[in-house]
């Protein structure tokens, strides 16, 4: 579980460059930010389509321009403006500007830490987490570095899982003479809704955490921390004209007890109310615990892991079970394809180059389900209704990292039955770093998801539903300081079978449940050539292709293009 | 620090006993699957909960029947003399009291009268059809403060304002097609200069023998209510309420400085029930609406007079509405 790691890592980003400043020289006034250029040339073919244009170019140059502001040691504005030109807007004709990120940060006394404005914020995963992309870390690295430098940039992705807030944050240490060790604390405010002078009604998000150290690490007794956590998110009475008002709160208990180099046990406890505008409420609880254990016979990287995770039917955590994508959406590239100019639905080489596909904000209720990439744990670790137990085994063997996990998950509530539909996920994951030539790696992730209910009644299909991925990729470094790579990747999804898609309304009670055959093919290959002059600026120029096949289409879309994308 | 731990995991475990033994409602969500993936069968017949219902009594009667799912149904109860109809639709396995009760209202007017009613059960989707059958022995109640049902004649208490036109007719008629009882009011005329071709003043000082409407002040619970048709073929008529407050309470409506709330209603061919919340109601001007010419207040209780406009195109020819069961209610629109 990373629920640890994230408001340190929050508190880390904050503070550091607070903390230098006030010891080291630091300018009144520096630039930081991104640029990117990219082009991308692509080729679409249908099976008998003799409608669409087959090709279809487009790119653009960019620069997101970071100006920071240090007007005494303990204060700093950062104001971010992004420039962007399509290609083939010249003279200001397809030249956008745009505001991309604004804040004030600062110390109170050297103890206290504030930062207003636009603020990346995350908690643990079943408080405030924003979902990662789908398939993330499993994608071949070229798709991955390909999604993260222009979709995941573009919509505020982090590797955190932090959600980009507007509003304030606060930060202090407390540290004890005796007892626990010290106390790291964070609150957070955010505007979710303007109220627009009694034309809709003010939301605002609101919590924080505090984490207790209790003890120093040793090698001799284990190293405990215990934190609490709070998010709400409250519509607020006055600001119009409605009395009847949503509010959720979720309150959660997290743990972590580590014996150095031995073993690892840690958890989180809490529970969800919900206040729906109709005057109904929800409450429930959810429960994880995890134990980690290195075999230290076998050295210090073979360890095996053993999880249960239960996230209440009613638990509802809008912060950290909001989906990553919008399904609805259509994709910008080939939009109708077809002889009949059908809407094409979004495959996965489009949510690495359409950030609009991205939710930059959570939903305040599930929504409705569909299964086209996820069933088991759609809306992450705290899907809603799941029980499931985790066990992985991670080592080195012949010189090949592996790591084998297995998940086995069941509905707490049946939907539309009371027979449960149960999970199950296997995943094998193989690394082999090699010094060949000057430097080979390799990776190959084989995945299978199942879902399956039967028996439910005589003329009820039973769900039968599988999801097999694969991914593997290959880079070789062509120089001895590694500065040019190529890289080649090939990623497998697909799913099939008979499922359910539950269809929910705005208060999260399931209207309808529509149950049909699944059939979705998508193969993505990959080959790049990669150019890294430093570790903030690599040009690549590649080939990248989709073939996808589904009931009702059957299409490819290759394209070759042009990355470069520098942080500065 | 041992010592802790041990303490900390003692809380541990029990914490997670304390949330492990809560309950929770473990009822299936959404529709049942042996529902919507069933095989439809008629599981009991159609019966009525009495042969015989006095709805002037209060009484009401509700139908049951049982399918081997949960679909769509719709449950017509047609009026043998009348032809007045009552429909009730909706998705259920078992029809019963919760679902299909009849309280004597109406869904397509006229009215029901003291009559045998066939009532007939149909699953859109399904051939299957169930019959039976039930006998009103009076008519349901109206709740209302009335204004008029025209049953005996226009109110002498209303004055009328007719102009000079051709072919005008402001009467009660009888007769089919009826709407609420036996009689209703029919308005109607070409007048070529001006758009008005009628009206009818309800002012409160001549109702209930000059003790006025008696409404709620609260505008939120009053509402106004009137069933209106139009002749089939034309669309030209247009009716006019309007409602005058005393906002000063100096016994008359000045106007211009006093709030008048109207709705404009374009009726059509069929008769149809029209309902008003009055915290709803607006102020027009030449049909748009504007600025309020009072306080600005809906205050049902200071209400001074209603006025029934009926307006036509000059140049469109002859109008004709007809409007029956003029009343307020409170809490809730009219049920006929």
């Amino acid at each position: 579980m990373n629920a640890l790691k994230y408001p340190l890592c929050l508190i880390a980003c904050l503070a550091l460059p607070l903390a230098t400043a006030a010891q080291d020289y630091q300018p009144k006034f520096s630039l930081t930010g991104k640029a990117r250029g990219v082009y991308f040339a692509d080729r679409y073919s249908g099976a008998g389509d003799t409608v669409t244009s087959p090709r279809s170019n487009s790119g653009h140059v960019m620069a997101d321009l970071g100006m920071r502001l240090r007007p005494n040691p303990s204060t700093e504005v950062l104001a971010m403006v992004r420039v962007r030109n399509d290609y083939g807007g010249f003279w200001g004709s397809g030249v956008t500007f745009d505001l991309r990120q604004l804040q004030v940060k600062g110390l109170i006394q050297d103890r206290i830490r504030y930062t207003l404005g636009d603020v990346d914020y995350a908690l643990t995963p079943f408080t405030f987490h924003r979902p990662g992309p789908l398939m993330a870390g499993i994608l071949p690295s070229g798709m991955a570095q390909l999604q993260k430098n222009l979709a995941g940039y573009d919509a505020f992705i982090t590797d955190h899982n932090t959600w980009r807030q507007q509003g304030a944050v606060v930060e202090f240490r407390t540290d004890f003479a005796r007892g626990p060790r010290y106390a790291d604390h964070s609150a957070f405010a955010f505007r979710q809704r303007a109220g627009f002078s009694g034309q809709a009604t003010e939301s605002w998000a609101f919590g924080g955490r505090t984490l207790w150290t209790l003890n120093d690490p040793s090698s001799l007794t284990p190293w405990v921390k215990v934190g609490l956590n709070y998010v709400g998110i409250q519509e607020l009475a006055g600001t119009s004209a409605a009395t009847d008002l949503y509010g959720n709160h979720v309150l959660t208990g997290d743990f972590q007890i580590v014996k150095q180099s031995r073993w690892r046990l840690q958890g989180e406890l809490g529970s969800s109310s919900t206040q729906w505008v109709s005057g109904d409420q929800d409450a429930d609880y959810m429960i994880d615990v995890k134990g980690v254990y290195w075999l230290k016979e076998l050295g210090i990287s073979t360890a095996a892991s053993l999880r249960y995770t239960e996230v209440g039917p009613d638990f509802y955590s809008p912060t950290a079970q909001t989906t990553p994508n919008i399904s609805s959406l259509a994709p910008a590239a080939f939009t109708r394809i077809g002889n009949s100019k059908s809407v094409r639905t979004w495959t996965y080489l489009d949510l690495f180059r359409e950030s609009n596909l991205y939710r930059y904000r959570w939903n305040s209720t599930l929504g409705s389900d569909n299964n086209t990439y996820l069933i088991m744990d759609p809306r992450g670790l705290a899907t809603p209704n799941r029980r499931r137990v985790t066990a992985d085994f991670a080592g080195i063997a012949l010189g090949i990292f592996y790591k084998v996990e297995g998940v086995w998950a069941q509905e707490i509530r049946g939907q539309g039955t009371d027979v449960l539909t149960q999970f199950s996920r296997v995943d094998l994951d193989l690394r082999w770093p090699s010094r060949m030539g000057y430097g080979v790696e390799f990776r190959g992730l084989i995945r299978d998801q199942r879902a399956w209910r039967t028996n439910v009644g005589d003329d009820v299909p039973n769900t039968s539903y599988r999801l097999p991925w694969t991914s593997w990729s290959a880079k070789a470094y062509l120089n001895s300081d590694q500065t040019f790579s190529v890289e080649a990747g090939l990623l497998t999804l697909g799913h099939g079978g008979f499922a359910y898609d539950i269809i929910r309304n705005a208060e999260n009670t399931v209207l309808d449940i529509r149950g049909g055959e699944r059939s979705h093919q998508e193969l993505l290959p990959n080959l790049c050539l990669n150019y890294a002059s430093s570790e903030q600026s690599t040009l690549t120029l590649g080939w990248l292709g989709s073939y996808v096949k589904t009931l009702d289409a059957n299409y490819s879309i290759q394209n070759l293009y042009v990355l470069y994308a520098i942080t500065f | 620090m041992p010592l802790r731990s041990k303490h900390f995991l003692a809380s541990l475990a029990l914490a997670s006993l304390a949330f492990a033994s809560c309950e929770r409602d473990l009822t299936p969500e959404g529709p049942a699957l042996t529902d919507l993936y069933g095989t439809f069968k008629v599981k009991s017949g159609l019966t009525a909960s009495r042969a015989q219902v006095n709805f002037a009594n209060g009484e009401s009667v509700y139908f049951t029947a049982e399918t081997s799912i949960s679909t769509d149904f719709v449950l017509t109860i047609t009026g043998q003399t009348s032809g007045a109809v009552k429909r009730i639709e909706g998705k259920a396995r078992t029809l019963d009291a919760t679902n299909a009760l009849w309280q004597g209202e109406t869904s397509q007017f006229p009215t029901f009268q003291t009559e045998m009613c066939d009532v007939m059960l149909t699953y859109p989707g399904y051939p299957d059809t169930l019959y039976g059958n039930v006998q009103v022995l009076g008519t349901r109640v109206i709740e209302a403060t009335i204004l008029d049902d025209f049953e005996n004649g226009m109110s002498p208490e209303w004055t009328k304002f007719i102009q000079s036109g051709a072919n005008m007719k402001f009467t009660v008629q009888g007769g089919a097609p009826l709407a609420e009882g036996l009689s209703y009011y029919k308005m109607g005329g070409t007048v070529a200069w001006d758009w008005l071709i009628g009206m009818v003043e309800m002012p409160k000082n001549n109702f209930n023998s000059g003790a006025g409407f008696s409404l709620n002040n609260d505008a939120d619970k009053v509402y106004f209510n009137g069933v209106f048709r139009q002749l089939a073929g034309l669309d030209n008529g247009i009716i006019l309420l309007q409602l005058r407050e005393d906002d000063n309470g100096d016994g008359t409506y000045s106007e211009g400085n006093e709030d008048m709330w109207s709705v404009e209603i374009r009726p059509g061919s069929a008769w149809e029930l029209n309902s008003y919340k009055y915290s709803d109601l607006v102020t027009l001007v030449n049909g748009a609406a504007s600025a309020a010419l009072g306080n600005g207040l809906h205050e049902p209780d200071k209400l001074h007079r209603v006025s029934i406009l009926f307006l036509a195109n000059p140049n469109s020819g002859y109008a004709e509405c007809d409007t029956d069961m003029l009343c307020f209610t409170e809490n809730a629109p009219l049920a006929l």
